[in-house]
């Protein structure tokens, strides 16, 4: 008994030794339920952990694929069990245990993200796609938002000038909330600015999963509405409903038809998967409207260990800073070929205020009145 | 040679000397019958022997050779059989499933069913224990359910069989069947253990007794030099007499009217069919009958709601048909039930709790809705002072008393109610003799307080020597009706047949 | 009245603590397995859990819906009726009191009061459904009370995505309008403050405490003094001899089903009145089930549920310890958890049967 006990302190004591000295910025995220694995949302700010990881020589803390080139950024990220008053302890978890920059992924962490920051004012917030009023460059939290509109347009245009003649295009949604009527308005606007064809009514499909969080993880629902899609006349059908975009590729794949992906590069995940059933879909998916959360959580790290803070406020990560985009990969090069200059043409026009993009399929109507 | 030697066994429990120094023995081709109180350690010492507890001290010989005996598992491949009071069926198997089952022979994962069958038949006819093979253990009355036991037992080649009060629950037809097959078990020289309440059927089928009190031996008689009293005295330590003493009856107004009963089972059987009865104020009114002849439905049809086809209930000239249980408690129907455990006792609760039950609701046991628990437990000591209920205190949960405790706390219950009718169902069913003689005077102390009591026992002997006028019942009707004074046990049991003249 | 000797009572506490042993010790060879030392898992849950104030406090401040809602199934179950539909119930409880707390204009001494009472209404209401399918129908109210949890959560997503939708300009999360100032649910940390108890003012310890001890000395007057109690007790224990005694079984389980509703309402007191403020689609959900395994450890006793809903607060804190400090992937701790229910219900059924036979062995 004696020895074990002997043993284990020393262990112990090499563990803490080689433990080596303490990093220079602690950063931490806290994920949204579904946590690491989900291949979209938490996936994409888990690689912005890499990415600061591999640029600033640090490492991912107790994280099974051992991320670690270095010991000068501490980089962590935890996961709550339920909402209510969980989110708001994993955050103040975090900022007891002296992490510098916390960022919180979804905008659930509204609420209790706006509470702990007022709690440690020494510790800068970041919070995606939320929205926390009254901030400007002093506050110690930073709304990181998206362009998703903006993105969405670029997959709308994809469609309208890809689809054959006669057909219609549609856009398949995941929970009904004001975040994904804005990928829907900006699809719409993209489809009909560049396919006259689409202008008239009812050509663009629309619907949503259904109204309560389950709708962006349901496969079945998302295979139904999408089969429906197709059967009504669409060849392309884009999707902004997480998981329930399975279904939607199943269709596809199914009919032979098209699809679109949503957040991450779909398209790549699908065609390097070790499923052949995933890697036979892949050849169905036309690309994906990225949403770089990746480049977000990176750009919001660097800002903190470059400059040694960072500002408050409002950021939006749009096509002007690569935030959204399109994906181009080895899989779709010769597909999107003959229309990326004309994108690329799109996305400078964007850029540069020429075209603004409606933020809510209500507001196509009015847009539409003077965008052509 | 000894088929079986237990010698100086002690088994000692936090508090309690279960079994002390015993020694007891069984030749091959003996019934050896093993009584004494309940909680006097039969059940101990059978235990022992079926490997469900192991002794402190002492040793078990099988044919001469010393054993230890693991689990139950390892006292049957030693060829002990133990037929359970409480019979371990599976009820929707059938006969021959529930025989080999734990048992089954097979080949290549198919279970084999002719060749069991032939053996199992084959020890059904060596031992009068016939039985369709085929027929589904539920759909059998209790008496063929305990020949399943006993074939399952013999099918495992038990050389040594115990019997846990086997005829409890049987008619007295039955036990006469029983205890025919015990003979020709006899005959093949298994060694049979015997344990039962009933001096009368020990005395009729055991060639040794041995009577235990409070863990020890106290004697072992050879059936001739045994007598019913002698046994009695040793049980209890002191001369009992099981005949009741009562005064002569003063029968006074009609309590209760049972006009016309007609009912069906579920499955669409008459099980009453047109049955009338009175029970007057200060008489017991006995029902005779073989089990499942309507007697449960009847007892339920006075203390319960229930649905009829025709007839009436009436308790002093008053149809109480439309009552619940708790208007007919209220009303002055007490109720011992003939299962105290299923029905009679929360187990867990106490024994105050108990003793309340039913009437938990009415002052003084309650004020307004809040539970007077002072009062309940003052009542509850004055309950086992006078009803000398053997418990550490009132606080004791009624499943640790013992079996005959357990029904003095029944009978306290439903008698400290003052019911002006009192329905006792097999009131000393599983009872010890001290227990059973005070419930005896409990009875008849409530027919001379002017109470009318329906009684409804498979013992003869209870219903003869306790009542004043006796019915029969037979397939759901009073075939007839005697007098005690007239009423002779051969008489009583013929017309239990259903043959209504006398003889 | 089910006072015991104490040699008994001390097995009795014994069990549950050595079944908490038990999975620590599980916790403990899985987190070896995975490369973390014992010292440091154990550090890792004292560090989060028992480490400061905050902690410890916290908690407590976890464990009062988790204790409503083993409350909740605890009196279910004492009257042997399997409520699994708390969860739907505690959906449609929070949200009736969340409407009395936005549309109702109240001083706060009524408006109060009023948002609990109608919490407890709207679970009544949600269990009355499946009581009355139970008592009138003989269908079981495990069938009925899994379909009225899903209704529920269909319902009030609906209701919350739409007619009572009070969703901002900017908010992006369907929730009500916001619940009026009046029917907030301040903190009491002053108070412990005040007889120097440490409590930071970030931790939730609101007036849902006073609820719910307030509610726990109800139950426990209700089932250990009062006579509709008494019979609740009685028809869990045996539904035959309740009859037998006159004991209106239906009736009482009636009782039974609509309280355990009232209590079920009352779980989201705290989360929403208190952390939120509004009622959104969002509301923690799996409390309900909890429930019943905080009931079941409990031994469906009050006093039995304060210590495990405590225990499973613990637990919960424990987990997050690990997330933070240890490798130990969430997962891990779930299967703790569920193994900790299996060991405490299996040790504690081996002492139930240990102590009755030396009961019984006493009285023989």
């Amino acid at each position: 008994m004696k020895r074990v006990l002997l043993l284990t302190t020393a262990l112990l004591l090499v563990l803490s030794l080689s433990a080596g000295a303490a990093p220079k910025y602690k950063i931490g995220i806290c994920f949204d339920v579904g946590g690491r694995g989900d291949q979209s949302f938490n996936d994409s700010a888990y690689n912005g952990l890499v990415l600061l990881a591999k640029q600033f020589k640090g490492f991912i803390k107790d994280d099974p694929s051992k991320v670690s080139f270095g010991q000068e950024i501490e980089l962590k990220y935890l996961e709550p069990k339920s909402g209510g008053q969980d989110r708001e302890l994993i955050l103040r978890a975090m900022a007891e245990d002296g992490y510098n920059l916390i960022i919180g992924v979804g905008f659930l962490y509204s609420d209790s993200l706006a509470k702990v920051a007022g709690d440690f004012p020494d510790i800068h917030f970041g919070i995606i796609d939320g929205w926390i009023p009254d901030l400007n460059e002093s506050s110690n939290v930073t709304c990181l938002g998206f362009a998703e509109h903006e993105g969405s347009f670029l997959m709308g245009a994809v469609s309208g000038l890809l689809a054959k003649k006669g057909t219609k295009v549609g856009f398949l949604g995941g929970m009904d909330i004001p975040l994904i009527h804005k990928f829907q308005g900006g699809f719409i606007a993209g489809a009909m600015y560049v396919n006259k064809d689409l202008r008239a009514p009812g050509m663009i499909l629309g619907q949503y999963a259904g109204k309560d969080p389950t709708a962006f993880n349901d496969p079945k629902t998302g295979e139904s509405i999408a089969v429906n899609f197709f059967k009504q006349g669409a060849s392309i059908v884009y999707h902004a409903s997480g998981g329930t975009g399975a279904g939607l590729f199943k269709a596809a794949k199914d009919l032979g038809k098209l699809a679109i992906g949503v957040d991450s590069d779909q398209g790549l995940i699908y065609a390097t998967s070790k499923s052949a059933e995933e890697k036979k879909m892949s050849e169905f998916i036309l690309t994906s409207m990225l949403k770089r959360v990746d480049n977000a959580v990176l750009l919001t790290g660097e800002e903190l260990i470059e400059t040694g803070k960072n500002l408050g406020g409002y950021k939006t990560f749009s096509l002007a800073n690569d935030g959204v985009g399109y994906a181009l990969n080895d899989y779709n090069k010769k597909k999107l070929q003959p229309i990326k200059a004309k994108l690329d043409n799109l996305k400078k026009q964007i850029v540069a205020g020429k075209i603004t993009v409606p933020d809510d399929d209500a507001k196509v109507a009015d847009w539409a009145k003077t965008a052509f | 040679m000894t088929l079986l030697k237990m010698d100086g066994i002690t088994k000692v429990f936090p508090g309690v000397r279960a079994n002390d120094q015993v020694t007891f023995d069984l030749a091959p081709g003996e019934i050896h019958a093993l009584v004494g109180e309940n909680g006097a350690g039969k059940t101990t010492l059978m235990k022992i022997l079926y490997g469900l507890y192991r002794p402190d001290s002492g040793t078990i010989r099988l044919r001469d050779q010393a054993v230890a005996i693991k689990n139950p598992r390892d006292a049957i491949a030693r060829g002990i059989g133990m037929v359970h009071q409480h019979f371990m069926l599976v009820p929707p198997f059938s006969v021959l499933e529930n025989i080999i089952l734990g048992k089954e022979s097979q080949t290549a994962g198919v279970l084999r069913l002719e060749e069991p069958a032939r053996e199992i038949t084959e020890i059904m006819n060596r031992n009068g224990l016939p039985v369709d093979l085929t027929a589904r253990v539920e759909d059998l009355p209790v008496g063929l359910q305990q020949r399943v036991e006993i074939l399952k037992v013999l099918y495992r080649g038990a050389e040594v069989l115990v019997f846990d009060e086997p005829t409890a629950v049987l008619t007295p037809q039955e036990v006469v069947e029983l205890f025919k097959t015990f003979r020709m078990m006899r005959d093949q020289g298994k060694g049979l253990i015997f344990i039962s309440h009933k001096l009368d059927e020990v005395l009729d089928i055991a060639d040794r007794i041995t009577v235990i009190r409070r863990g020890q031996v106290v004697k072992t008689l050879l059936r001739a030099e045994a007598s019913k009293p002698l046994i009695a005295e040793l049980m209890v330590g002191k001369p009992v007499f099981l005949h009741v003493d009562k005064p002569p009856a003063a029968p006074g107004a009609v309590i209760l009217e049972v006009r016309g009963l007609r009912q069906r089972s579920p499955r669409g059987h008459l099980v009453l069919e047109d049955l009338s009865l009175e029970v007057r104020a200060g008489e017991i009114y006995g029902l005779a009958g073989v089990e499942g002849n309507g007697q449960s439905e009847l007892v339920r049809a006075i203390t319960e709601a229930v649905r009829l086809e025709s007839g009436d209930v009436l308790l002093e000239e008053q149809s109480i048909l439309a009552w619940d249980v708790r208007t007919r408690r209220d009303r002055g129907i007490g109720h011992i039930p003939e299962d105290r455990h299923r029905y009679g006792l929360l187990l867990p609760f106490s024994l105050a709790e108990n003793l309340v039950l039913g009437r938990h609701h009415r002052s003084p046991f309650v004020r307004g809705s809040v539970v007077d628990f002072a009062r309940m437990r003052a009542y509850a000591r004055e309950s086992i002072e006078k009803y000398d209920i053997r418990t550490p205190s009132e606080l004791t949960p009624a499943h640790a008393l013992s079996g005959g405790n357990q029904q003095k706390l029944i009978v306290a219950r439903e008698m400290r109610f003052d019911p002006i009718l009192l329905v006792a169902s097999q009131p000393t069913r599983g009872v010890d003799v001290g227990a059973t003689e005070f419930i005896y005077q409990q009875l008849v102390e409530a027919r001379s307080r002017g109470k009318a009591v329906l009684l409804v026992s498979a013992d003869l002997d209870e219903v003869l020597s306790l009542s004043d006028r006796i019915g029969v019942i037979f397939k759901g009707r009073i075939i007839r009706e005697f007098r005690q004074e007239e009423a002779t046990k051969e008489q009583v049991g013929l017309c239990m047949t259903g043959e209504k003249r006398s003889a | 009245m089910r006072k015991t000797k104490s040699k008994y009572r001390v097995l009795e506490t014994l069990s549950p603590i050595l079944g908490v042993l038990a999975s620590v010790l599980v916790l403990l060879v899985i987190a070896m397995i995975i490369g973390e030392m014992p010292g440091k898992t154990l550090n890792a849950i004292y560090k989060f859990t028992l480490a400061s104030a905050s902690r410890l406090s916290t908690i407590f401040s976890v464990a009062i819906p988790l204790f409503l809602a083993g409350l909740a199934v605890a009196v279910a179950f004492q009257a042997n009726v399997f409520n699994i539909g708390v969860e739907g119930q505690y959906f449609v409880g929070g949200l009736v009191g969340a409407m009395a707390g936005i549309y109702l204009r109240l001083p706060v001494y009524l408006h109060l009061p009023v948002v609990v009472l109608a919490s407890m209404a709207g679970g009544a209401l949600w269990a009355a459904i499946p009581a009355l399918l139970k008592v009138r129908m003989g269908i079981h109210e495990v069938i009925t009370t899994i379909m009225f949890n899903n209704i529920a959560a269909a319902l009030v997503n609906f209701l919350v995505n739409g007619p009572l939708s009070g969703r901002g300009e900017k908010s992006l999360e369907p929730q009500t309008l916001k619940i009026q100032s009046t029917a907030l649910f301040g903190k009491l940390n002053h108070w412990f403050n005040a007889i120097g108890l440490k409590v930071p003012k970030h931790v939730y310890l609101d007036y849902s405490l006073i609820v719910a001890i307030v509610m726990g000395f109800l139950v426990w007057f209700l089932l250990y003094r009062l006579r509709q109690g008494f019979e609740i007790r009685a028809v869990g224990t045996s539904l035959e001899v309740s009859q037998y005694a006159g004991i209106r079984v239906k009736r009482v389980q009636m009782t039974a089903f609509l309280a355990s509703g009232s209590l079920a309402g009352l779980i989201g007191l705290q989360e929403i009145f208190a952390i939120r403020g509004v009622y959104t689609f969002e509301i923690a959900a799996g409390l309900g089930f909890d429930g019943i395994a905080i009931a079941l450890i409990g031994g469906n006793s009050p006093v039995g549920v304060i210590f495990s809903s405590v225990l499973f607060a613990f637990f919960k804190q424990a987990g997050y310890g690990l997330q933070l400090y240890t490798a130990v992937p969430n997962a891990i701790i779930y299967v703790i958890s569920g193994l900790m229910i299996l060991f405490i219900v299996v040790i504690n059924e081996v002492t139930t049967r240990y102590i009755r036979a030396l009961r019984r062995k006493e009285a023989a």
